[in-house]
């Protein structure tokens, strides 16, 4: 997946009508709530093969922080 | 049987799912302490034991089963038939997971709703068959969820598994009361096992905080539900058939 295609689909999921880039601050967003985190998880999980829990994500804040912590090598160029 | 005694569960055999760790576990050894003969059944076979050495007395056993596999539940308990017969069945086998709507998946709820719900329903079917339970009849006890009654915010597959437990408690204990079978449901709020330490440790603190603030007497101890489970089993509950009883430290009071 590039990250083009996922920031499209983390968008969606997150429900945020604005273009995602990597320098967004999520947090800055309302959306970004404890029941999109949990469907975050979901989404990495199933995604990305990658187990994180909603603590770890509530720690994240930009877009490249949480591409960070999936690990850009998860990610088509 | 009128009062409690340390013989309470003397010669009565229990068969408890998902014994090898939590609520499971902590029945298997509670009723084992009052004389019962447990028959432990669970995934892995490595914990099965682990449990198993942890009971007190003698004429205990495991079965490894992995409960998703519906169709296989009868070929495990072929065994049972007409050689140790149940009294007690305590189905605690359960998978818990917070999952917004948005991201609802069938198949992961279907892999759900067979360990929570289908597989008690087949094993109830299994055990009630003739030739399986002691002539005087049985008492069996479904771990549910208060999350069944009140709902929770992203617990929208686990509470469903939890609500249809209790639903499906009334209706066996009318189908089975012509078998002197009683059957019953316990609901408890946050229970402090692995599975409530995995819940736990992903959530931020304050929610944690505000979670532990609405149980007023502090989270439940997985032996608050065993003793409440060894009533239910014994005769000492005679009487009380398809109630789903919570234990909840007062947390659904607010």
């Amino acid at each position: 997946m590039t990250i083009n295609v996922f920031t499209k689909e983390l968008a969606e999921l997150l429900e945020i009508e604005d273009d995602l880039s990597l320098e967004t601050n999520l947090k800055d967003y309302e959306e970004y709530d404890s029941m999109s985190i949990m469907s975050l998880v979901a989404y990495v999980h199933k995604t990305f093969g990658k187990q994180f829990n909603a603590r770890q994500l509530n720690q994240i804040d930009t877009v490249e922080s949480l591409v960070e912590l999936i690990g850009k090598e998860s990610f088509d160029s | 049987m009128k009062y409690w005694s340390e013989t309470l569960l003397e010669k009565k055999r229990i068969l408890i799912t998902g014994a090898s760790s939590g609520i499971g576990r902590e029945c298997a050894i509670a009723c084992s302490n009052l004389g019962a003969h447990i028959i432990l059944m669970g995934r892995d076979e490595k914990r099965l034991q682990e449990a198993l050495h942890s009971l007190s007395g003698t004429g205990h056993s495991t079965i490894i089963c992995d409960l998703t596999l519906v169709n296989s539940i009868k070929d495990h308990l072929a065994h049972l038939k007409s050689t140790e017969p149940i009294s007690g069945f305590i189905h605690c086998a359960g998978i818990e997971r917070t999952r917004p709507l948005k991201s609802f998946d069938s198949e992961d709820f279907a892999v759900m709703f067979n360990t929570n719900v289908t597989s008690a329903i087949e094993l109830t079917r299994v055990i009630s068959a003739l030739g399986y339970l002691e002539k005087n009849g049985a008492s069996y006890v479904f771990i549910s969820s208060v999350s069944g009654i009140n709902g929770e915010k992203g617990k929208l597959e686990y509470s469903s598994t939890k609500a249809s437990l209790f639903a499906l408690t009334k209706s066996l204990a009318l189908e089975l009361a012509v078998k002197h079978i009683r059957v019953n449901c316990i609901s408890p709020a946050m229970v402090q096992t692995p599975m409530f330490k995995s819940i736990t440790d992903s959530l931020p603190e304050d929610s944690v905080n505000s979670i532990e603030a609405k149980h007023l007497f502090g989270f439940i101890e997985p032996s608050d539900v065993a003793n409440l489970c060894i009533y239910l089993i014994s005769d000492l509950s005679r009487k009380i058939t398809g109630s789903n009883i919570v234990i909840d430290s007062g947390y659904t009071l607010k």
